[in-house]
């Protein structure tokens, strides 16, 4: 989770992404954006390494059980066939869930707010008010550094949802919203 | 003793009262004396040590603790932010600046009273816990530090109003503040003599709290089979006094046996109540609320005193609470939300702010009293919204189905008699459905929003637009499928246990209409902590 330095760059105070700026207006064009179609490769590497963390484990308990020479190979064929039915199955749901995920996660950056929409059977819509951005951070992880992915997260001073964060994006992008996001120099109220 | 490089500024640094040492070690053995009589009991069961010697060593790190810190804390008071530093290995230097100080709590409890000292807790707006404790000041410090503070967050005050003065659209709401403390100094809003402590204490159910809290007690201390080996005893005479009248009891018939039982179970909730009513007059002994220029101050206490602000700046939300006897006494509870504040359901039994601010308060009394925590507020009667009209179908069918799960085990043990329990178990649930739907509401009133919910315990929470964090829309499949959508107003403050302005059951449109306006209305004022 390091932020590149170009965005430590543009991230100083005072920095042209004042409201009236062009640059910074661009992004808040009140359409709704689906994710970067890299989030869905992403999530499915994801998805494989989650796979891997579940069956491997369970692949060497059976072996070791096996080795021992525990139960008698009927049971033992039972138990590999439950260990691939596992393994394919959860292997295939995360492959779907990528591409369903990135089918309902969205966001919308308006001039005064951004709202982030995400979830697939349970669905919301964050709203996120400009003027209760506490603040903001992008990271990236290292297969998110491969895509060319970021992940915007935007603090408010709220309970629920304190942190909201928005993955997917373009690391570009995320930037761009970020900087959109910063309150404008000046009005630290706090 | 830390030789630490001089600091940089020359204000004196204070420590605190000697007598902190035994304070502090009081309040650690409190949470370690549980796990150190396990720990000795289990080594001495295993027959590795003897009990006393696991107390003896586990009483050393606790001593050499408390000295340490008392010999380390050090605070000083600089011109814009009061320094604390303590620790020996880990050397810590906190700078809190007056003006981020929400609340100075004080707690006084029998000892600290005798030996004329005050535990003093600061909250900052970050976190739950406070941001430090003092333990324990003498009292002419607490005195000094309540003055230091008042006078760095006027100073602070004033800069911002100036900074505000400068800058355009920014809400007037804080001056407006101000001149209002100025004329109102100290004045008193609420006082709770004994009659309406009773009351409260009859009225609220902390006998069971504290009956449970016994139970558990004597549960870990192994009190129960001590004494049911006592009462089943071979020389005892109380188990078979006991067993005589029940086996008498239910000889006679089954009228009887229900009568005795619901004699045992009135007594039991006298008891319950009587309990209650001495714990309200002992702990909420003498509630105060006062108006004062750092905002609302709530003192109470006959053992252990609490003196705990609230700046008014830092309300959030601010709920009314009424149950079934509190309306038929004509009586409601307000409670507040603050920002940064410990919420309820924290630990602690010397936390300030685990009461409402207005624990009862007359009906008639609550409009003048929510104008002093909200002056925006007009009154508290609004015209309520209902929510979708589809909503007592779903929520009948969940209380339906929760009375039929309900009735399954009777009809194993009564038979034919579950029926009937079965179709007065469906009545009340349509009714219950029916009532608790139509007092779902909500409403947008005085750049506030509103939302009221529960039937027989109702609970209105009031949240500013300019409270407003986050506006949140949620669906579920059976939502999506009747077109409703549930709203979400997050603020800051809100503990896990408090009343939310979470509105259920919306038709989509208003929701959406809703989370427009909210976020809009959100956006257009600047959030101050």
């Amino acid at each position: 989770m390091n932020e590149s330095t170009h965005n430590l760059e543009t991230a100083g105070p005072g920095d042209p992404a004042a409201p009236g700026d062009p640059a910074a207006d661009a992004i808040a064009d009140g359409v709704r954006h689906g994710l970067d179609p890299r989030s869905i490769p992403l999530q499915r590497v994801v998805g494989r390494i989650v796979t891997a963390c579940v069956s491997l484990p369970l692949a060497a308990g059976i072996a070791v059980a096996w080795a021992a020479g525990g139960p008698p190979p009927g049971v033992v064929a039972a138990i590999v066939s439950g260990w691939a039915v596992i393994t394919g199955g959860l292997g295939w749901w995360l492959h779907r869930w990528a591409a369903l995920h990135h089918r309902y996660a969205s966001y919308t950056v308006n001039a005064e707010d951004i709202e982030i929409r995400s979830g697939v059977v349970w669905r919301k819509a964050i709203c996120v008010p400009r003027s209760r951005v506490q603040h903001t951070d992008v990271s990236q992880g290292p297969l998110e550094r491969r895509y060319g992915l970021g992940t915007l997260g935007i603090y408010t001073a709220g309970t629920d949802y304190a942190k909201v964060s928005l993955d997917g994006l373009e690391h570009e992008t995320a930037l761009r919203i970020r900087d959109h996001l910063l309150p404008p120099a000046g009005a630290d109220a706090v | 003793m830390p030789s630490e490089p001089a600091a940089p500024s020359r204000a004196i640094e204070h420590r605190l009262h000697p007598l902190s040492i035994g304070f502090s070690l009081g309040s650690q053995l409190r949470r370690a004396i549980f796990p150190l009589i396990v720990g000795g009991a289990s080594a001495n069961f295993l027959g590795v040590v003897e009990m006393r010697t696991v107390l003896l060593i586990g009483l050393i790190p606790l001593v050499a603790g408390s000295v340490v810190r008392y010999l380390t804390f050090r605070y000083r008071y600089e011109e814009a932010e009061l320094v604390i530093r303590s620790g020996l290995l880990f050397r810590r230097e906190r700078h809190v600046p007056y003006a981020r100080i929400q609340n100075l709590d004080a707690v006084q409890g029998v000892f600290h009273r005798m030996l004329r000292v005050v535990e003093v807790k600061l909250q900052t707006g970050g976190g739950q816990e406070p941001e430090a404790t003092l333990t324990v000041l003498p009292l002419p410090a607490l005195e000094a530090l309540r003055q230091r503070v008042r006078e760095g967050k006027r100073e602070a005050a004033e800069e911002a109003a100036a900074a505000d003065a400068a800058a355009t659209a920014v809400p007037a709401e804080p001056p407006a503040d101000r001149t209002l403390a100025g004329t109102a100094e100290g004045r008193t809003l609420l006082h709770l003599p004994a009659r309406e402590l009773l009351l409260h204490g009859l009225l609220q159910n902390r006998g069971m709290v504290l009956i449970a809290a016994a139970f558990g007690l004597a549960w870990e201390l192994g009190l129960f089979e001590r004494a049911s080996d006592w009462i089943a005893g071979e020389q005892s005479w109380i188990g078979p006094a006991v067993e005589g009248a029940a086996s008498d009891v239910v000889a006679a018939g089954i009228l009887v046996t229900v009568v005795a039982v619901a004699a045992l179970v009135v007594a039991f909730v006298i008891f319950a109540r009587m309990l209650s009513v001495a714990w309200t007059l002992v702990r909420l002994h003498d509630y105060r609320v006062v108006r004062s220029e750092e905002g609302l101050r709530a003192t109470f206490g006959m053992l252990t005193q609490v003196a705990a602000t609230i700046p008014l700046r830092r309300v959030q939300t601010v709920t009314i609470h009424e149950g079934p006897l509190q309306s038929w006494a004509g009586r409601v509870a307000v409670g507040v939300q603050t920002a940064g504040g410990s919420q309820a359901g924290q630990s602690g039994n010397a936390d300030p702010h685990r009461h409402r601010l207005a624990p009862i308060l007359r009906r008639d009394r609550l409009r003048e009293f929510l104008r002093e925590v909200i002056p925006e507020l007009d009154a508290p009667e609004v015209g309520w919204e209902p929510v979708s009209p589809l909503a007592f179908r779903r929520v009948v069918r969940g209380t339906c189905f929760l009375a039929t799960l309900a009735s399954v085990p009777l009809y194993f043990t009564l038979g034919a008699w579950g029926v009937a329990f079965h179709a007065a178990f469906l009545v009340w649930a349509v009714f219950y459905a029916r009532r608790y739907v139509e007092c779902l509401g909500w409403a947008l009133k005085d750049d506030m929003v509103w939302f009221r919910s529960g039937w027989l315990w109702r609970r209105t929470t009031i949240a500013r637009y300019t409270r407003i964090q986050v506006v949140a829309l949620r669906t579920t499949p059976i939502d999506r499928w009747r077109g409703m959508a549930r709203l979400l107003v997050d603020t800051a403050g809100a503990g896990a246990a408090a009343h939310k302005v979470d509105i259920p059951y919306l038709p989509l449109d208003t929701a959406r209409q809703l989370r427009t306006h909210l976020a809009a209305e959100a956006a257009r004022t600047a959030f101050r902590w």
